[in-house]
């Protein structure tokens, strides 16, 4: 999964803490959610979408996978 | 010291530890008092119930540490209970590897059997927290 976290942080000038703050949630998981170390469940990932008003389908985009053939 | 924005920590993060070290406190000092009157007085715990009970002491400490965790645990967001989880995982796996060269070593009558079950709790623990630790450096 790929997401657009860190572009559209930087657009507001947000600290990873700064989101961790709206999010309730740790600066480590923002972090990890940036680098795709973690996915967010179903329920934070429409908070991240109300918290930067973007609908949810703009922010996290599906990685397909390349063929090993 | 303070920290750079980028290194600071969220609003969560801080209530978060505030939490933990206060639902931690209690149990520690439990342990800490039962545990140091146990190996300074050295009770005879067979002689009767009372001196039992007494043996028996730390596991108030240990049982209020469990309830701590169980509180953190709760209290964690998605990702940090997922790695508090794993990290426990890890170190339940070791404390098993442990406890089975533990059982290879006492079937061949070498070294203390109190000690090797207490070497292997505290490398449970250890590689617990180490667990933990690996995951903070690589979030951070």
């Amino acid at each position: 999964m790929i997401n657009r976290l860190r572009e559209l942080r930087a657009v507001r000038r947000w600290s990873q803490a700064d989101l961790a703050d709206r999010l309730d949630v740790s600066r480590q998981t923002v972090n990890s959610i940036e680098t795709g170390r973690h996915e967010p469940s179903l329920s934070l990932a429409f908070k991240i979408a109300d918290v930067f008003g973007e609908p949810l389908e703009s922010l996290f985009v599906r990685d397909l996978p390349t063929s090993k053939f | 010291m303070s920290q750079s924005p980028a290194e600071r920590k969220s609003v969560s993060d801080v209530a978060r530890e505030r939490a933990a070290t206060r639902d931690l406190i209690p149990g520690l000092v439990v342990l800490v008092v039962t545990q140091g009157t146990l190996i300074a007085l050295d009770p005879d715990t067979t002689s009767s119930a009372w001196h039992l009970a007494w043996a028996l002491s730390p596991l108030i400490g240990i049982g209020l540490l469990v309830w701590g965790q169980v509180r953190i645990l709760r209290r964690s967001d998605e990702r940090e209970r997922l790695a508090q989880l794993a990290a426990m995982a890890f170190g339940f796996g070791v404390f098993a590897v442990s406890l089975a060269v533990v059982g290879v070593l006492q079937g061949a009558d070498l070294g203390n059997p109190i000690q090797q079950t207490q070497i292997t709790f505290a490398v449970g623990i250890v590689a617990w927290v180490v667990a933990l630790e690996v995951d903070r450096r690589r979030t951070s």
